[in-house]
């Protein structure tokens, strides 16, 4: 079986609060992939970004976590981080310091999405797009504002293993400030089977 | 984009037949059914000078964009050799580099580079489009270790683009039999 688009989201005028969730995944399928282009309203000093956390099915119990490397700014890093109630810096979104036509891409695969005898692995891409035209802007070896590739693996292990039926992607400046994510923002999932 | 709808079809496919013509592969008029693209290189160059990043342009109406509206930024190294990475970008170029997976015959005979990425909001009028990639290189040479790459081609033009082109660093230097050009489209 080939790739099906099992949801899609796109952003229409005015833009919309702070997260975008995404009910009712059906469970007809192997794997997930998830392409998501971000942007919002934020405009935090020497940023061009902003993150996305997401939660699964609704749970914010401390059951996740993530271990990814990144490059930015001539330097690249690892981190890894545990019992989390979110999976933070799942993913980036563009924000009011880039110009206006930029956007980010991130891009995830979530394998076995729907057994209920294992904890869920999520396989992560991104980047924050620098789409921009500002001195220094879109570079990896200068700042500000920083510009990130990014890419990594999360995990979600609830206290019950469950099929992943909602995903909800919340953008926040600084991980506490809410945003508006911007028109032509989308959020695509696709299920595929072996 | 509609629910149900085949997520991913095969569209564009360009295969080098002859090794002493080809220092380009190029797909001038990409459909705009699909609001992203998939594209993945193949290839190897018939010299010892071909660079392991190919050049790739993108433009509109069939012509190639060679102004200055390229964002470039790279990440790379290798892969057992962790005290060798490397992070560079820039701004306003008029040409995009795509990866450092190629191979040229001064690399182990018989290994093919392969670079692979997305293209996404290639047809909306209203946004960037741009290309994030990732590349493997591999060879079997003892000098030499597995090398990664990935890092974005920002098309810095609002435009609906439908030309993809993938050329050779130098004018002498061609693509080997085999070395192909692939092109997917994400239904819309």
């Amino acid at each position: 079986m080939g790739m099906e688009v099992l949801k899609s989201v796109t952003i229409g005028s005015g833009g919309q609060a702070t997260t975008i969730s995404i009910t009712g995944i059906p469970a007809t399928h192997d794997h997930l992939m998830i392409l998501s282009s971000l942007r919002t309203n934020t405009s935090r000093t020497n940023y061009g970004y902003t993150w996305a956390n997401w939660r699964f099915n609704n749970d914010s119990s401390s059951s996740y976590g993530y271990e990814w490397g990144y490059a930015s700014s001539n330097t690249w890093a690892g981190y890894r981080a545990t019992a989390l109630d979110s999976l933070v810096y799942a993913g980036i979104a563009c924000n009011a310091n880039t110009s206006s036509e930029a956007f980010s891409y991130n891009k995830h695969y979530i394998p076995n999405y729907t057994s209920t005898d294992r904890a869920k692995v999520v396989l992560l891409h991104w980047f924050d797009n620098a789409n921009d035209t500002g001195s220094g802007q879109g570079d990896l070896d200068s700042y500000p504002p920083y510009d990130w590739i990014q890419d990594g693996a999360g995990a979600w292990t609830p206290s019950t293993n469950a099929a992943i039926n909602r995903i909800d992607m919340t953008l926040l400046d600084g991980l506490s400030s809410t945003v508006t994510i911007q028109e032509h923002s989308s959020v695509v999932i696709y299920g595929f089977t072996e | 984009m509609a629910v149900g709808d085949i997520g991913m079809e095969h569209i564009e496919s360009i295969v080098i037949d002859d090794v002493n013509t080809y220092y380009a592969m190029d797909a001038r008029a990409v459909s705009q059914d699909f609001k992203h693209l998939h594209i993945r290189v193949e290839g190897r160059w018939n010299n010892s000078s071909g660079a392991t990043y190919p050049y790739i342009w993108f433009g509109e109406g069939g012509s190639v964009n060679s102004g200055a509206v390229y964002n470039r930024g790279t990440h790379n190294g290798y892969m057992n050799n962790g005290t060798y990475q490397s992070a560079y970008g820039d701004s306003g170029g008029s040409v995009g580099y795509l990866g450092e997976g190629l191979t040229n015959t001064s690399h182990g005979a018989g290994f093919t580079g392969v670079i692979y990425g997305d293209i996404v909001n290639y047809s909306n009028s209203s946004v960037h489009s741009s290309l994030h990639y990732h590349s493997w290189f591999v060879e079997d040479t003892a000098s030499t270790y597995w090398k990664f790459a990935r890092g974005w081609v920002n098309y810095k033009v609002a435009s609906a683009l439908n030309v993809v082109y993938v050329q050779a660093t130098s004018g002498s230097t061609n693509f080997q039999v085999g070395s192909r050009l692939d092109i997917w489209g994400y239904n819309n």
